[in-house]
């Protein structure tokens, strides 16, 4: 009986991974994986997976100044593609299951003049890092389900 | 960076008339910027209106061999014409972007460059695994972004379409770039109107774009392009406008800093040719930065005990008054235009100094041309007295010796406590280094730190509101000390921030030693 409310709930979860991802469209260009919503194609999430040869030792990196170069990386390159204002309201180190991660946050706006919401996670696992983002217009910034949609399925692909 | 933000200056304060949609930056930028360097070289009043701005670059020196169907119509100057800068650029680079795949690489390895040329040391180079994820997380956006506009596109071509949304910035990027670099080696490039500019473009673009990825070191080389690319030079040769055959324009007069010069370069016309020659010798100097941690340390490795990594960490801690007047002194040694300004007023006073003193062999190096080391370091000296530098050390390999001034034993332990103790002490004669006195034009030099002193008097006066000693007190610091290779004993060979290089500057052109042989 109990294994097969396990096998239940197991088979429960990942419906509802599957479920969410299919709300979805998806297609692969270079590291990456983009999902665009299928309702609204303001609605995005993307994966980059980055190879590493070893671990980032965090005990010698200095968070702040790793999350500022980041922060540097992005303003002096996104206006090449049109990308203007981008700005982080707030970020956040932490550690997941032993692995640390960053989550970013914030605003910008796109080259259509969209002013856009983005939510930026980066897991650094020992010989990789994935990079996920998650973008959708401002207006809908109440509509967190996109964002709890695209994180579900894209974190559980992260943790397999 | 200094002509696009001069531009803007001059476009907001001068022309206060126009709407900044009516300013189209195609036609316009190269005008003003060569209007810019005819109001700094000419030493001119500057005008407002548009139409006179154009009046006065058209009717220049510079304009005289421009043909006169290729020159600006200033009647017409309001006028805009707009350009699509993606469309003309693709046009003139014919088939090179056809394939989205080769455009959006293209993107990536601007976006690359982008970073790496704005970006400090430490992030660029220190781990390149941090550098990988700094700039990965901008390639999320490069393909969320197309994704998205592809989303929106349809057939045919949609994949075009959709990297077409996002072409805007970098089109003008790209033909900002091609201007500014043509305008730099060409001045009667701002000369020309919207055909002619549009024509000599175009040529350019196909030899620079292709293939794309080369479009990357034309950036990296900016003015230097030229130089590097030896078709870009036969090209840009080819395009110069030819002269017409018609009566040449008189020339517009050199001006002079001093009435007093200005004679004595009437009688010493080969004085007034070491003068004129000048702006065309001086080194390329360096970016401008805004913070300390966008010095290139690992340029310079040396002569510093510390790491290039190491001093990027401590500029970061560095206090703000500090760093102010770190950028300050740098920025001041690095440009081009300042430095030009400083030579010439440097020059002019010096050779007045060699009339006034009216000795056989002054006069004689006038007639020559020549304005002499002694001459030179008189004047400064004398610029340094003036402004209440009064505090002369002299230091040497064997001893650092300095001169009269006592300094409490207490304080001074080691070689390198006295040399901190010079630099804030005052100006120092440096003898660490010796002099080739049997010619050899290029050497450390006595004086050159104190030209330097002179030369970022008045960056440092502002930055420190007035008080330029607080920056010469943290520079004597243990502190302190660590900045002043970069700023003043740097390796790097197109500065001013190495002793050596305003040595050779000042030798290859202006002194007795440019008629020595070097050993």
């Amino acid at each position: 009986m109990v294994f097969k409310l396990i096998t239940f709930i197991v088979f429960f979860n990942s419906s509802l991974v599957l479920a969410a991802a299919s709300d979805w469209n998806k297609s692969e260009m270079d590291e990456s994986k983009i999902w665009i919503h299928k309702k609204n194609s303001d609605i995005t999430g993307t994966i980059l997976t980055i190879k590493r040869d070893g671990p980032l030792n965090w005990n010698d990196i200095n968070k702040s100044s790793f999350y500022q170069r980041l922060e540097e990386s992005k303003k002096r390159s996104l206006g090449i593609i049109g990308i203007h204002e981008w700005k982080a309201s707030h970020y956040k180190f932490e550690t997941v299951n032993g692995v640390e991660r960053l989550m970013i946050e914030g605003t910008y706006v796109d080259s259509s003049g969209l002013e856009v919401l983005f939510k930026e996670i980066h897991v650094f696992q020992a010989q990789k890092t994935i990079q996920l983002l998650h973008t959708r217009p401002k207006a809908l910034q109440t509509e967190k389900k996109y964002e709890e949609d695209f994180f579900s399925f894209a974190l559980a692909e992260v943790d397999k | 960076m200094k002509t696009f933000f001069s531009y803007l200056l001059i476009t907001f304060i001068l022309l206060p008339h126009m709407t900044l949609a009516k300013v189209d930056e195609f036609t316009l930028r190269p005008t003003m910027s060569t209007y810019e360097y005819l109001c700094q070289t000419q030493h001119m009043t500057p005008v407002s209106g548009l139409g006179n701005i154009c009046n006065v670059v058209v009717k220049s020196e510079v304009c005289r061999n421009v043909p006169k169907k290729d020159l600006l119509k200033c009647n017409d100057i309001e006028k805009t014409q707009q350009l699509d800068a993606w469309e003309f650029i693709k046009g003139c680079a014919g088939g090179v972007f056809n394939s989205v795949k080769d455009l959006l690489d293209f993107f990536w390895e601007i976006m690359k460059w982008a970073w790496d040329n704005t970006t400090s040391s430490e992030a660029r180079g220190k781990t390149s695994q941090q550098a990988r994820e700094y700039l990965s997380s901008a390639k999320l956006y490069l393909n969320t972004e197309y994704q998205k506009a592809y989303a929106k596109s349809s057939p045919p071509m949609r994949e075009m379409k959709a990297v077409g949304t996002m072409t805007g910035a970098m089109g003008k990027m790209i033909l900002n770039a091609i201007t500014d670099t043509v305008q730099k080696n060409y001045r009667e490039f701002g000369c020309l109107n919207f055909e002619a500019k549009s024509e000599h473009i175009c040529k350019l673009v196909g030899d620079i774009l292709i293939p794309p990825a080369g479009f990357v070191a034309f950036l990296k080389y900016g003015p230097q392009a030229v130089k590097q690319f030896p078709n870009l030079k036969k090209l840009y040769a080819k395009d110069k406008p030819k002269a017409q055959a018609t009566a040449p324009r008189p020339q517009a007069p050199v001006t002079y800093p001093t009435k007093a010069f200005a004679e004595l370069a009437a009688k010493y016309p080969e004085l007034a040719k070491t003068y004129e020659k000048i702006g065309k010798n001086l080194p390329m100097g360096a970016a401008p930065v805004t913070h300390p941690r966008d010095i290139r340390y690992d340029l310079t490795t040396g002569f510093r005990a510390v790491s290039p990594e190491e001093m990027l960490k401590r500029a970061e801690t560095l206090e703000p008054e500090h760093a102010k007047s770190v950028v300050a002194a740098y920025n001041a040694l690095n440009d081009k235009q300042m430095m030009k300004s400083y030579m010439e007023k440097l020059i002019a006073e010096s050779a007045e100094w060699m009339a006034k003193k009216g000795r056989p062999e002054d006069i004689e190096n006038l007639k020559k041309g020549i304005v002499t080391e002694q001459a030179i370091a008189v004047t400064l000296v004398k610029r340094l007295k003036d402004r209440g530098d009064l505090n002369f050390t002299t230091i040497s390999r064997k001893k650092f010796s300095t001169g009269k001034i006592e300094f409490d034993p207490d304080e001074i332990k080691s070689p390198n406590d006295k040399f901190r103790a010079a630099v804030r002490t005052g100006p120092f004669f440096d003898n660490a280094f010796p002099v080739n006195t049997k010619g050899g034009r290029q050497n450390h030099g006595r004086y050159t730190h104190m030209l330097q002193r002179d030369m970022i008097a008045g960056a440092l006066n502002k930055s420190t509101g007035g008080n330029p000693q607080k920056f010469w007190d943290f520079m004597g610091t243990k502190k302190g000390i660590n900045y002043w290779v970069d700023l003043f004993d740097s390796e790097n060979r197109n500065s001013f921030t190495r002793p050596e290089v305003i040595s050779e500057f000042l030798n290859h052109n202006v002194t007795e030693r440019r008629f020595m042989r070097d050993n």
